[in-house]
């Protein structure tokens, strides 16, 4: 399978192109980036050609493409490669906007292609075992979860407001929330959001405070931010604690952890011990692909997850409670 | 005779006073405690309100249970407060006095409390709370009970006048294990405690009582009429 990348704006684009790499079968024939440094320091980097041209690198021989361009750019990428037959697996957030996401939706569907939303969340084993004892009956009925999302500041154009499309709570409760949805199969009712900005000098927000109610009456908090400063000793966490009938139970992606203590300026460091979450997002991709089925991240389930944040900040703007 | 009133299973030994445990109140009329160094201890479950009336007794009460009988409180009370009646709580809000100023960040707070004492445990947390992050400005809330209504969950969102946001959550679940949690967020600086349950000490507790006078009694009223205003469930 030939894979093309379209950008490689956002971080994650490198980790996604080291696990298409090392999969048997699958090459990453195409890279476009209008930024020409980058772009060609990528396709030496992943031995693929360079286009600085969108159309060219359209027209090339590629099944699917992987989008990891800035968040206001996602809609012009997705639309173009749609129209040239590609799947696509593009970055979240979907968009920075309820309009573009659904011409995005719509895009993909007219022209018979797969759009799969980058939430490698869901495929972190932490996660996906609380889900299986969700199904299981294990947990009983839902009545409370409590979410956090906090990490470092990323800086660049994530902290662009028109870049971007919003600051940590955009960057970081699409996450969660997809989880949450994914875990009930509900989707939100209400949102009230507290947002601020605490930790940094940018004109952004990067920190915020979500109550939720789903349409079945379950009650969520999230917490998002871009709190965790560069000493400390984790990048950050993406956590979920699951209040049930029967158990109650509490998860965190990047739970699994060495602690290496050492005489240095950074005394402690959490060194990451799990099965990369990104690996399981492409093998699952790539396998989407192969057998033509529907996502298992869907447009729909990005534009959800999207639509909460932007409640988020709605809400904080008029400091009352939003109705979905 | 002193008389502090509390959760048997959260109330630590006290390495100033002898302790006598009653669980009622004819018991504990049994009890004859005369020395400065002796105190009675009963059970919140088996407090009778009119044992305020005994003006020789010095009672200690949780201001959530003040909360639940705003009308009995007498000059012989003294209020204690959960956060300031164990070492973890107490010195977490003072560290983030100390290191961050308690000023423009997330504070977090998760506790196990009693079904139907969520409003009262969460009046009596903010009434602490404003003393670290200043006044409430703003509280919005839900709760989700199950269907046979013997477990619920409760979130507040609280706004705080030194630009501080904070959840506090509550949840009463039977037979499982729920976590004291606390912890802030600021600038560079990240402060988080947490123990299985959260404990009281009675030297703590009886170091830090307030006597109910009227304006207190009036703040912690005010604010559960805040917090019953807030929520929807």
């Amino acid at each position: 399978m030939k894979i093309g990348m379209m950008s490689f704006a956002h971080m994650h684009a490198y980790s996604y192109a080291n696990h298409l790499k090392n999969m048997r079968g699958v090459t990453i024939a195409a890279i476009f980036d209008d930024d020409v440094k980058r772009g060609e320091a990528a396709s030496v980097k992943y031995e693929s050609t360079y286009f600085s041209n969108m159309d060219a690198f359209l027209a090339e021989d590629v099944d699917a493409v992987i989008i990891c361009s800035e968040n206001n750019r996602h809609k012009e990428m997705v639309l173009r490669a749609a129209n040239a037959k590609k799947h696509i697996l593009c970055e979240k957030p979907i968009a920075t906007n309820k309009e573009d996401a659904l011409e995005m939706i719509a895009a993909c569907e007219r022209n018979g292609v797969i759009l799969q939303i980058a939430f490698p969340v869901r495929f972190s084993e932490p996660i996906q075992k609380c889900k299986e004892m969700i199904n299981s009956g294990e947990i009983g009925k839902i009545i409370a979860m409590r979410t956090t999302n906090r990490g470092q500041n990323p800086g660049g154009w994530f902290i662009d407001p028109e870049a971007a499309g919003g600051g940590a709570v955009l960057d970081h409760t699409v996450h969660m929330v997809d989880v949450m949805r994914w875990y009930l199969g509900k989707e939100i009712k209400e949102i009230y959001a507290t947002i601020d900005n605490y930790f940094m000098d940018e004109n952004i927000d990067d920190a915020g405070l979500l109550t939720i109610e789903f349409e079945d009456g379950t009650i969520a908090s999230h917490d998002t931010s871009w709190s965790r400063f560069s000493n400390f000793p984790a990048w950050g966490d993406a956590s979920i604690e699951i209040i049930g009938t029967k158990k109650t139970v509490k998860t965190d992606a990047f739970g699994e952890k060495i602690m290496l203590h050492k005489n240095d300026h950074k005394s402690l460091e959490y060194i990451f011990a799990g099965k990369d979450m990104d690996a399981g997002l492409i093998e699952d991709f790539i396998d989407c692909v192969q057998n033509n089925r529907e996502p298992s991240i869907t447009g729909y389930d990005g534009l959800k997850a999207m639509e909460a944040a932007l409640a988020a900040y709605e809400s904080a703007a008029l400091r009352k409670p939003i109705t979905l | 005779m002193q008389i502090l009133v509390g959760k048997s299973e959260n109330i630590e030994c006290s390495l100033t006073k002898q302790i006598k445990k009653a669980s009622s109140k004819i018991e504990a009329d049994q009890y004859i405690l005369d020395g400065s160094d002796q105190l009675l201890f009963i059970d919140k479950s088996a407090f009778d309100v009119n044992m305020v009336d005994e003006k020789d007794h010095v009672i200690f009460i949780p201001g959530a249970v003040l909360l639940a009988n705003p009308n009995v409180w007498k000059e012989n009370c003294n209020l204690y407060f959960g956060l300031e009646s164990g070492y973890g709580s107490k010195k977490l809000l003072e560290t983030i006095k100390e290191k961050a100023s308690a000023s423009k960040g997330v504070f977090r707070m998760r506790n196990t409390v009693p079904m139907n004492e969520y409003e009262y445990q969460a009046a009596e947390d903010l009434y602490i709370l404003q003393q670290t992050f200043g006044r409430v400005v703003k509280i919005y809330g839900k709760s989700a009970k199950n269907n046979e209504k013997t477990m619920y969950h409760a979130i507040y969102s609280v706004t705080f006048a030194n630009e501080v946001m904070a959840h506090l959550e509550y949840t009463g679940v039977e037979g499982d294990e729920v976590s004291f949690e606390m912890e802030w967020s600021s600038r560079d600086i990240v402060i988080d405690f947490s123990q299985p349950e959260a404990e009281f000490s009675i030297d703590l507790i009886l170091e830090s009582a307030k006597k109910a006078e009227s304006n207190i009694v009036d703040e912690l009223v005010s604010l559960l009429d805040r917090v019953k205003g807030g929520c929807s469930q």
